[in-house]
């Protein structure tokens, strides 16, 4: 499933003319330079391939023959490298181990381009064999500082020709030829492609660009320690070009500037389609919103596109159907979505998704459906973005004290339409209790838990006609707030701060404490004659509520809870807008 | 398929791991043959026969679930047991420690329901004694007893599966008239062959998916 749906994609991209798939036996590799060489292997320049990325120079991203995995041991590259394997040098000098590493970068070309005969390929012989690696430094510092070459990759070029040696026809013959007589392993039914008698993939090719994930990479197939074994199979089936598209594809997924990933806690989520489809380069704005008072964003720079994102998020919010708002939108696209958290060195799957892309946006519908809430201020997020969402279940609302559990979770409720997760509403409601708060977002994320979880009717904003009993608790604890807030201006700590925690737990305990001081305050109220009818209106609100309620429950449980804030937030909301509107 | 039986199992968790990602582990999309051979094998097998499992149907919306655990990353060395028993030392193995712990994310699945439809062969160990007929009546008795040697699990020993002789109609799936490709799924071990796996690829029709005789050639394409 999953790889083999990363091995279609790199089947489907290689398919296109330009999207810089590598082919088998190429990796995509950083190289900062490549040495020209005259046909008699002279050093004729070094030529600085880098590309400028704000104030840095970074390495070229370019095709060369496929890197060898290297974790302890001289291995060379063939036709490119580091300066230690290249020249035998680098930053700690000549060392013995660079030397060592240079004949076996020079053994390694003799050994693979043997039998060729390119000019090119001899120019490299000639270079190598005139090399001395004590005057690495003071030769290639002619060309560039020894300090940027001393790190960085190399290639070579011929002097006159253009392209790169080692992509030259014979030379590339040269190297597939070599790969394929490469001492064949052990044959196996392929668990990719399902053929059967491939070669065995040995090693896999690291996964890099995970968030957390160790800068060389991390395995999703490895067997690195006995307990991961089973019958003694310390290897999967995997054949060796399948494991090859599989990684490169993901690779290429994840790659620095690739708009098919979006950050999600600790979770690296990548997705792409079966075929080409538009949505591949804007699901992640429609995972991850971006507001338009946000400063800045690099994926929408272009307010055209950011409204399009809007209107599309309207539509689907409102269950319409995407097709009406991007005509080339083909909603029957297989969409795969897959999660990956880095663990040690490996990579674990913490999320995956294969659905048509129709039923995603449908659900991604249903999410902002759900959190649909009226706004605190104008200023919040009409769609709130996931991630600002779960900062606010953490501790100073820090995004490092997201549990990634629950960021998991959330993503997965999302695109999935299951059920949220079950610790969300403790969570939610432990920190309306520490920091007596209740925000838009809590009261969105409490909204949304409810009706999906819980399947219970909640309002976009304050309804009147709603009886339930936490709902016009949560209404009469806000009254009764307002009242305190208006007969005693400035009050150190209101009653939200003293008993939004205890009324909503033990509301029979606490209540009539609270419909007690109220009193005093409305009588306050009432003997100002400017603020009589303020007396009036809390008066004949907390009586209106008083009505429905029966008795005052001794417990909620946290189901209700939930309502309790809804009905806070709500009514307290109600009290702003009215006041906005009188204004 | 005289000697066919058909077994109602089911649990709350299941992990049918790949075995690309069986560090982190990742669940199949459904039970693997060779899982439900397992489960028939833990409540009757002798050498004398060989579970074949001809369908498997999937009774319950395929749903998954992450779990991290702390686990260990090395076994008990092989000779550790044995001189222990030699030598009536005490046999240890430290669990708790930190070189020792790993922790492992798994992708697996919830509340999941099936029925195995199998039958079973004799093999070349069959003796004079042994017949279907009576190896047929020892399993039914005892899954109708709910009796089994281990306790048979669903993928993974700590998923228990609860199990039901089933006779009858199947139960309808909620995947009746829906395909659906699953890929190449491990088909089970190749005992005599230096325990090489096999692979077939696993479709899903109406919730059913059939798997392939041992030794055909869809087991290989």
């Amino acid at each position: 499933m999953i790889l083999q749906a990363l091995n279609s994609y790199y089947e489907r991209m290689a398919s296109e003319p330009d999207s810089e798939m590598p082919p088998l036996g190429t990796s995509i590799e950083g190289i900062s330079f490549a040495l020209v060489l005259g046909e008699d292997g002279s050093l004729k320049d070094v030529e600085d391939l880098r590309e400028q990325d704000g104030r840095n120079l970074r390495a070229r991203k370019m095709p060369v023959p496929a890197a060898v995995t290297r974790t302890s041991g001289v291995k060379p590259n063939f036709l490119w490298d580091k300066s230690s394997y290249v020249f035998g040098s680098d930053g700690e000098g000549a060392t013995e181990k660079n030397r060592e590493r240079f004949a076996a970068f020079k053994g390694f070309l003799r050994q693979v381009g043997a039998a060729v005969d390119d000019p090119g390929l001899s120019a490299v012989f000639r270079f190598l064999d005139a090399w001395h690696c004590d005057e690495a430094q003071t030769t290639i510092s002619r060309f560039v500082p020894w300090e940027e070459a001393a790190n960085a990759n190399f290639v070579f070029r011929l002097d006159g020709a253009p392209g790169f040696i080692h992509n030259r026809p014979p030379v590339q013959k040269a190297w597939i030829k070599y790969n394929q007589e490469k001492e064949a392993g052990e044959l196996v039914q392929c668990l990719i492609s399902g053929e059967a008698d491939t070669p065995l993939a040995r090693v896999h090719t690291p996964i890099k660009g995970v968030r957390g994930g160790q800068t060389s990479g991390g395995y999703i197939v490895s067997f690195n320690k006995p307990a991961f074994v089973s019958y003694g199979q310390d290897k999967a089936s995997v054949a060796e070009s399948s494991a090859f598209a599989y990684t490169t594809a993901l690779n290429a997924l994840l790659a620095g500037k690739s708009r098919r990933k979006v950050h999600i806690g600790d979770t690296t989520l990548v997705f792409w389609a079966q075929r080409a489809s538009p949505a591949e380069d804007f699901l992640a704005d429609l995972i991850e919103p971006s507001t338009e008072n946000k400063d800045t964003t690099e994926s929408l720079d272009d307010p055209q596109t950011a409204g399009k994102i809007h209107g599309l998020l309207h539509a689907i919010r409102e269950g319409r159907r995407a097709v009406d708002i991007l005509p080339d939108l083909d909603e029957s696209v297989q969409f795969y979505i897959l999660g990956l958290a880095p663990n040690a060195a490996r990579l674990s799957v913490r999320f995956w998704e294969a659905n048509n892309l129709g039923a995603l946006l449908e659900r991604i519908g249903r999410h902002f459906q759900q959190l649909r809430l009226v706004r605190q201020f104008d200023s919040e997020p009409e769609f709130a973005p996931l991630w600002r969402l779960l900062c606010q279940t953490a501790a100073q609302g820090k995004s490092e004290n997201v549990s990634p559990v629950l960021a998991g979770g959330m993503t997965k409720a999302m695109l999935t339409g299951g059920p949220y997760p079950h610790s969300l509403l403790p969570v939610v409601l432990d920190r309306i209790r520490a920091e007596h708060g209740v925000t838009y977002f809590r009261a969105a994320l409490l909204k949304a838990f409810l009706m999906r979880n819980h399947h219970m009717e909640v309002p976009v904003s304050l309804d009147l006609e709603k009886k339930d009993l936490p709902y016009l608790l949560g209404r009469l604890f806000a009254v009764l707030e307002k009242s305190q807030e208006e007969a005693v201006p400035g009050a150190g700590a209101t009653i939200k701060d003293r008993y939004l925690a205890s009324a909503s737990a033990t509301p029979g305990l606490v209540f009539h404490v609270l419909l007690k001081s109220a009193a005093n305050h409305v009588a306050k109220l009432r003997k100002d004659p400017e603020r009589r009818g303020r007396a009036f209106h809390f008066d004949s609100l907390t009586q209106d509520i008083l009505a429905e309620i029966a008795d005052f429950p001794k417990t909620l449980a946290a189901v209700e809870q939930g309502q309790f804030m809804i009905g806070y937030y709500h009514q307290r909301k109600d009290f702003f807008t009215k006041k906005n509107q009188e204004g | 398929m005289a000697y066919g039986v058909k077994l109602k199992v089911w649990g709350d968790y299941a992990c049918f791991t790949r075995p690309e990602m069986k560090v982190e582990r990742v669940s199949y999309d459904v039970m693997t043959p060779s899982a439900a051979r397992g489960i028939l094998e833990a409540i009757h097998w002798k050498p004398a026969i060989r579970w074949v499992v001809d369908r498997i149907h999937v009774l319950r919306p395929i749903k998954f679930d992450n779990v991290r655990r702390n686990e260990v990353s090395s076994k008990i060395p092989k000779p550790n047991p044995a001189t222990a028993m030699r030598e009536g030392k005490r046999l240890y193995f430290l669990v708790d420690d930190g070189d020792n712990r790993q922790q492992r994310a798994s992708t697996l699945l919830r509340d999941v329901e099936y029925v195995v439809e199998a039958h079973f062969e004799l093999t070349d160990k069959a003796g004079p004694d042994d017949n279907e007929g009576k190896h047929l009546a020892i399993f039914n008795r005892r899954a109708a007893n709910g009796q089994f040697f281990h306790q048979p699990c669903l993928g993974c020993r700590e998923f228990p599966a609860y199990f039901e002789l089933l006779d009858g109609e199947v139960p309808p799936s909620p995947y009746v008239g829906k395909s659906r490709d699953l890929g190449y799924m491990l088909l089970d071990l190749d005992f005599t062959d230096n325990m090489t796996p096999l692979f077939f690829r696993a479709v899903m029709e109406d919730g059913i998916i059939s798997t392939p005789a041992p030794g055909s050639t869809e087991v290989r394409t």
